[in-house]
């Protein structure tokens, strides 16, 4: 789609194949038949009860018909049934739905590839724990697209003579925050001889499975070879085990935000731990006045903060800044072809 | 004379022979119904305390079943493997019926397993246990129905067998 556009040029696994295996039959056909090139670019399929069947490619919404074509309007679209559903289920699950009973209380299950499946349908709950979802009524199929070279256009900012310094990532949801995380935490793991940079042993806390991926354990996602991932653990609790246990010098985590973790990240400033992290927020005035961030940006604990947006497609870097006098190091937005 | 006697003999033996493969159907329902009930007993420690993956779980099983159930879990779980998108059910019904063809199960024992497949993976681990309790249930009844033919059945099967053999060679010679 913006194929001829001139961009940063990417390895993209393609793993959309392997999700057609997760589909029911009669909606595998239908996925299965598109062109190769919008299949390789979906970036959601939602299936909602009674309700068109939804592929999401490149920011824009589309029906397929019961022919199989794409299309702009709900007319004659393929609409999904219970069976859909539970069928397709079936396959997530590996014919095993008790045994994701864990991943269901989250309301999502990581599928081999990295692949993300969010379900909804009717919770079951004790004392305002949920105990499972069952009579599902709707999934959405996040496909994972692991990105190398994402981070390439900023590498160069956040190592200082040959030293990864602290960093925070602001971005909007969808805009490639967790993608570009990612792809640091991978250079910084295997180390960038051009920049000077060793490899460092990171450790990352994967609060919400997402940056790593684990499917029963293992990450789907390439890490970097020194990076030790604690899958699914608060993130408070997660730094500080990791700094007792692994001895990281560099601890990568996701969406900062809550009172304890403050505390963490001063256990690991004090063990003179780097830090990597991300925040939900469009500019700097969005998160200045955030609770525990806030005071951490305003402390200058951050060195680098790198702004999101998808103003030039998903991924662009609006702004990089310094984290002591908070001047924009960028002279103009870098469009960074990488998806969310 | 000499060449009656041989003839005589091979048809009580015959006879007497085809009686007792009769009788041993009976015991091999049993044996087997029973080992049924092992085999499903594993099947709910495994889903309670691993929560293994069907298609893992059910060859694992298998390597502790006995050679006609396990058969059944193994076709399933190749099947599964290769992800052809065929629904568990459908997969399980198949093998039920082929792998049971030339097995002591009655038409009942296959339904109730054909039934146990319609619900094996599709809820949570309570409710699995829940199935799998209530298809052992049905289990025990056929296995306790099982050993009354057993007891009944056996000895006249093998007896009709060996008396048979002998009226055709009085009637014959």
């Amino acid at each position: 789609m913006r194929d001829n556009e001139k961009s940063t040029n990417f390895i993209i696994k393609n793993r959309s194949f392997s999700l057609e295996g997760y589909l029911c039959p009669s909606i595998r056909r239908l996925i299965g038949n598109l062109p190769n090139k919008i299949k390789d670019s979906i970036e959601e399929i939602r299936l909602r009860i009674n309700n068109p069947l939804i592929i999401h490619v490149n920011n824009q919404d589309y029906f397929i018909t019961q022919k199989g074509e794409l299309s702009l309007s709900s007319k004659d679209s393929f609409t999904v049934t219970k069976d859909n559903i539970d069928n397709t289920l079936q396959f997530i699950t590996n014919y095993s739905i008790y045994s994701v009973e864990e991943e269901l209380k989250n309301g999502y299950i990581t599928v081999q590839g990295g692949h993300r499946v969010g379900i909804v349908g009717k919770v079951l709950h004790n004392n305002g724990v949920v105990k499972t979802i069952k009579d599902f009524t709707g999934l959405n199929i996040r496909v994972a697209r692991e990105k190398i070279g994402a981070a390439s256009n900023v590498l160069k900012h956040i190592i200082d003579n040959g030293e990864f310094v602290n960093t925070l990532i602001v971005s909007p949801p969808q805009c490639g925050k967790t993608t570009l995380l990612r792809d640091i935490i991978k250079n910084l793991s295997d180390g960038i001889p051009s920049l000077g940079l060793k490899g460092n042993r990171v450790g990352v806390v994967d609060e919400r499975s997402e940056i790593a991926a684990c499917y029963q354990g293992i990450p789907q996602n390439n890490l970097g070879i020194r990076t030790d991932v604690l899958d699914a653990c608060p993130k408070a609790q997660g730094m500080i085990m990791l700094i007792r246990a692994m001895s990281p010098e560099i601890i990568a985590t996701d969406e900062i935000g809550r009172d304890e973790d403050s505390m963490a990240i001063q256990e690991a400033l004090l063990a003179g731990i780097k830090l990597i992290t991300t925040v939900h927020g469009k500019s700097l005035e969005d998160i200045i006045f955030k609770k525990v961030i806030g005071s951490l940006v305003k402390e200058g604990v951050f060195k680098k903060i790198i702004i999101l947006s998808n103003k030039q497609g998903v991924g662009t870097i609006e702004k990089i800044l310094d984290g002591t006098t908070f001047n924009d190091l960028l002279e103009y937005p870098l469009k960074n072809k990488v998806a969310g | 004379m000499m060449i009656k006697l041989i003839i005589s003999l091979t048809i009580i033996g015959c006879s007497s022979l085809i009686g007792f493969i009769y009788a041993n159907a009976f015991i091999d329902r049993t044996k087997l119904l029973g080992s049924l009930l092992s085999t499903l007993q594993m099947l709910e420690t495994e889903i309670l305390y691993s929560a293994t993956p069907l298609p893992e779980l059910l060859k694992k099983v298998a390597k502790k079943s006995k050679p006609e159930i396990s058969n059944i879990l193994l076709a399933t779980s190749d099947t599964l493997y290769k992800k052809e998108g065929l629904l568990f059910a459908d997969v399980w019904e198949k093998a039920v019926e082929k792998e049971t063809e030339y097995t002591s199960f009655t038409k009942e024992d296959i339904e109730i397993l054909v039934t146990l497949g319609k619900n094996m993976g599709i809820s949570d681990s309570k409710d699995q246990i829940k199935h799998i309790h209530l298809t052992m249930e049905e289990v025990k009844r056929s296995y306790e129905q099982s050993i009354v033919m057993q007891n009944k059945n056996v000895k006249l099967y093998r007896n009709l067998g060996i008396l048979l053999g002998i009226t055709i060679v009085i009637i014959f010679f």
